[in-house]
């Protein structure tokens, strides 16, 4: 059993004209759909969705928010004032930051519905199966265990298999991989764009390895039912 | 349609550098960026296919050190 750890991606714009419009940014100017996108996408990098679970039914309970930076929360605040929503909070047990959250529903489909038009394959699994876990672990098994094992691999200058190579030529369209090329070009061209070419890849995969040792992970790891409830269904077709 | 203005795409990117990133300035150069931090690649694509429409230019791509609590386990 080999333990393997998340490659974290550093993107960096060196460019006055970028630095310089994302210092200008005032909330107070933006239009209503622009503010919703602002904190929509500050919830996509800072917020989680809550489940709760009542006997076997998995609902949906909450999108709650860990605020640690001041400014951060200052102008999460602003744009929830101008948009007119009133972020409950509580504090965190033990550490010093506090938590905010939304319950309303129909605010929430809006954001969760903001967030797949730009995660085009996140919105179709949603429109198969409604915003839940399933979306939710498949969003996992994609981000973390094909896309980062591997593209991750092909940024280091770790050595690649031959069964690694071969995914890397599905996931990005080059025909032979060389890693002379930028690796933000090689991005640009990929083709995976939808939940279809996920699940062929998965499918592709035969189960093994990668799929197998991530849901042993998620079975020891997070609760049953997330087991129960999302992979079962993919692994037994 | 309204949601693939320009406009939104860059509140979306600002609320991304918001959350996960940060801007750097020198105070002695000209020096300036700006950088995101995410170990998700799903994010990665639309950030860089989103960057060429808004600057017309691709970001720089890096792998950080691994850190914190995330870690997969392969058998």
């Amino acid at each position: 059993m080999v333990i393997k750890s998340y490659y974290v991606f550093r993107l960096e714009f060196h460019d006055n004209n970028s630095y310089n419009l994302f210092r200008k940014i005032d909330v107070v100017g933006m239009s209503d759909f622009e503010l919703l996108s602002y904190l929509s996408s500050i919830i996509y990098a800072e917020g989680h969705i809550k489940i709760k679970r009542i006997n076997s039914r998995i609902l949906f309970d909450s999108l709650e928010i860990d605020m640690k930076k001041k400014s951060s929360i200052e102008s999460l605040i602003k744009v929830c004032r101008l948009i007119g929503i009133h972020l409950k909070s509580y504090n965190r047990l033990k550490r010093k930051h506090k938590v905010y959250y939304i319950r309303d529903r129909h605010l929430i489909e809006e954001i969760m519905d903001i967030v797949h038009l730009n995660w085009k394959w996140v919105k179709l699994l949603a429109s198969l199966n409604k915003i839940d876990l399933c979306t939710y672990a498949l969003t996992k098994l994609y981000d973390h265990v094909i896309l980062n094992h591997i593209v991750g691999k092909f940024f280091s200058k770790q050595p690649l298999t031959d069964k690694e190579i071969s995914i890397l030529r599905r996931v990005i369209n080059i025909e032979s991989i060389s890693r002379t090329r930028t690796r933000a070009s090689i991005l640009y061209t990929s083709l995976i764009n939808s939940v279809d070419d996920v699940m062929d890849l998965i499918k592709s995969l035969q189960h093994n390895n990668y799929i197998i040792g991530y849901m042993c992970y998620s079975q020891n790891n997070e609760l049953s039912f997330f087991y129960k409830h999302c992979f079962r269904q993919y692994i037994n077709n | 349609m309204v949601r693939n203005s320009i406009g939104y795409k860059i509140a979306f990117l600002a609320g991304l550098i918001e959350g996960d990133g940060n801007l750097y300035a020198y105070p002695n150069s000209h020096r300036r960026y700006v950088r995101i931090y995410t170990p998700d690649l799903s994010e990665v694509l639309w950030i860089v296919k989103t960057s060429k429409e808004v600057f017309g230019k691709l970001p720089i791509i890096g792998l950080d050190r691994p850190r914190g609590n995330k870690k997969l386990l392969c058998i």
